[in-house]
């Protein structure tokens, strides 16, 4: 009871602003009832940038994560030390929310696609890193043993055994976070770092809500697409 | 000519346990060898301890005059192949590349990058492919195959390194008899006509007989027997004491295996 009125309190919740503030949201929604399709090839532009912020910022993580897991994997990787370094660093990686990595981009390197790539490809990497370390992980011993008895090295292990093993598990979660990136790079407009949600941000800084309106609908059925598209691939593959 | 030579070589693990006690043993060029023992003997320590998947915790081992060590393990594992009781097999590859694994220590990062092998590499692994009866089945994918056929695999993946010496771990537990049977008469063609000794490790009792020129017998990690097929069936009351329990009794494999023996 206590923690729950410590939690709650400093929410300064009232149930009265709700009932008071519904009329208004009534009439707030009113206004995305007519989206506004006027510029309709600029937005589907803007939804193909975002689309080549998720493909590429993926395309990055993928790299880093192919560099990386292996030596966070720690049944191959070449020392107990560097296994511990590249884990926290892909923890480290996963911790830094994306918003934020794209906030430091952008004060960086200015606005536009550029930040919010960088920002999404290395805060996944961390996620995709650990995903197929622990794949890694979970492949039958001897079959590293077998690579290691003929002398091959931990490259040659990687390659040729720990990479074809887990290939399944490879494709299923990049096209998850793929996925996953297209949902993100959208927010990540919000901050400057490209595409669509650079445009929402402005439409709304404007209040031309039926610009809002026809840019949320056009990000709603890409999504969905997208959505469907990886359920179905990610099925074919497994 | 003495291939092996093992010296006081013991294996204690951080658990305590102790695998093998110091056991010296010389293992000669051209001999099949079966390590014969019942599960949980010390064979399979033995023999990973050759090619330094496992340390051991005292001793040395000469591999052709070299003392095995962190610095030259590589190169010399190159030198002995070895096949499991699993195979362990790449399953996603196909057959040609799992045989060409076999060459790997020869070749380059970058050429390892690429899947590249030079064509020498291609007419080794055929070669190999051709010696294991299995030559129609080079693009196939390796989980493909029966397990007899991937041991053959295993068997081709071993040739290629153009070994003196194979290791056998329990090559033919997980096969049925008449495929065991094969993959024996294979290893020892492989012995007698290629020339590579074969360290082969048993608990069938019955193969050993069939197949070894010598066999040592090992129990709870100590060597307690070292001699022909013939001297282990003469002196029955020996093969018991590979068998033998901690507290006298026979392990429960011994009836069966001396009863296929026989």
């Amino acid at each position: 009871m206590v923690l729950t009125w410590l939690t709650t309190v400093n929410l300064e919740l009232s149930f009265q602003s709700v009932i008071w503030g519904f009329g208004d949201i009534i009439d707030y929604s009113k206004q995305y009832l007519s989206p506004n399709f006027s510029e309709f090839l600029k937005y589907v532009k803007l939804m193909g940038q975002t689309l080549a912020i998720a493909l590429w910022g993926t395309v990055l993580s993928l790299i880093v994560s192919l560099i990386l897991s292996p030596l966070a994997a720690k049944n191959i990787s070449p020392h107990p030390i560097i296994y511990q370094i590249v884990r926290e660093l892909l923890n480290f990686l996963r911790a830094i929310p994306d918003l934020v990595l794209a906030l430091i981009f952008v004060s960086a390197l200015g606005l536009g696609p550029l930040p919010g790539l960088l920002a999404l490809g290395l805060h996944t990497s961390g996620f995709l890193g650990k995903f197929f370390a622990e794949s890694m992980e979970r492949v039958k011993p001897g079959i590293y043993e077998a690579l290691k008895a003929t002398g091959a090295s931990f490259f040659q292990i990687a390659m040729f055994a720990a990479w074809p093993s887990i290939l399944q598990e490879v494709a299923g979660y990049t096209l998850y976070i793929f996925d996953r990136n297209v949902r993100v790079a959208t927010i990540l407009g919000l901050v400057g770092a490209g595409g669509i949600g650079l445009e929402l941000s402005a439409t709304f800084g404007f209040f031309r809500y039926d610009q809002a309106s026809a840019l949320i609908l056009i990000i709603m059925i890409t999504i969905i697409v997208i959505d469907y598209l990886s359920i179905w691939l990610r099925k074919r593959i497994s | 000519m003495s291939l092996i030579q093992i010296s006081q070589v013991s294996k204690q693990y951080e658990n305590g346990f102790r695998a093998l006690h110091p056991t010296t043993l010389t293992i000669n060029s051209g001999e099949f060898t079966v390590i014969l023992g019942p599960s949980g003997a010390g064979k399979s320590t033995l023999l990973r301890l050759l090619n330094g998947l496992e340390t051991p915790s005292s001793g040395q081992i000469l591999i052709a005059n070299r003392q095995l060590t962190l610095e030259n393990q590589r190169r010399l594992r190159a030198e002995i192949g070895m096949i499991f009781q699993e195979f362990n097999l790449v399953s996603r590859l196909n057959v040609m590349t799992n045989i060409l694994i076999g060459r790997l220590y020869h070749r380059a990062w970058w050429e390892s990058l690429f899947y590249l092998f030079p064509k020498k590499d291609y007419d080794l692994a055929h070669w190999a492919l051709a010696r294991v009866d299995l030559t129609e089945k080079a693009w196939n994918r390796a989980s493909k195959l029966s397990g007899g056929q991937q041991q053959r695999v295993a068997i081709a993946r071993a040739l290629v390194q153009q070994p003196s010496v194979i290791l056998a771990d329990e090559p033919v537990a997980s096969l049925d008899p008449i495929t065991a049977e094969e993959i024996m008469k294979l290893l020892l063609e492989i012995c007698k006509n290629d020339g590579v000794t074969v360290l082969a490790s048993l608990h069938q009792v019955g193969l050993a007989f069939q197949f070894a020129d010598r066999i040592i017998g090992i129990n709870r990690g100590q060597v307690v027997f070292d001699g022909t097929a013939e001297q282990l069936w003469i002196e029955q009351d020996k093969l018991q004491t590979i068998y033998r329990r901690e507290d006298g009794s026979l392990d429960e494999s011994f009836n069966m295996e001396v009863a296929l023996a026989q």
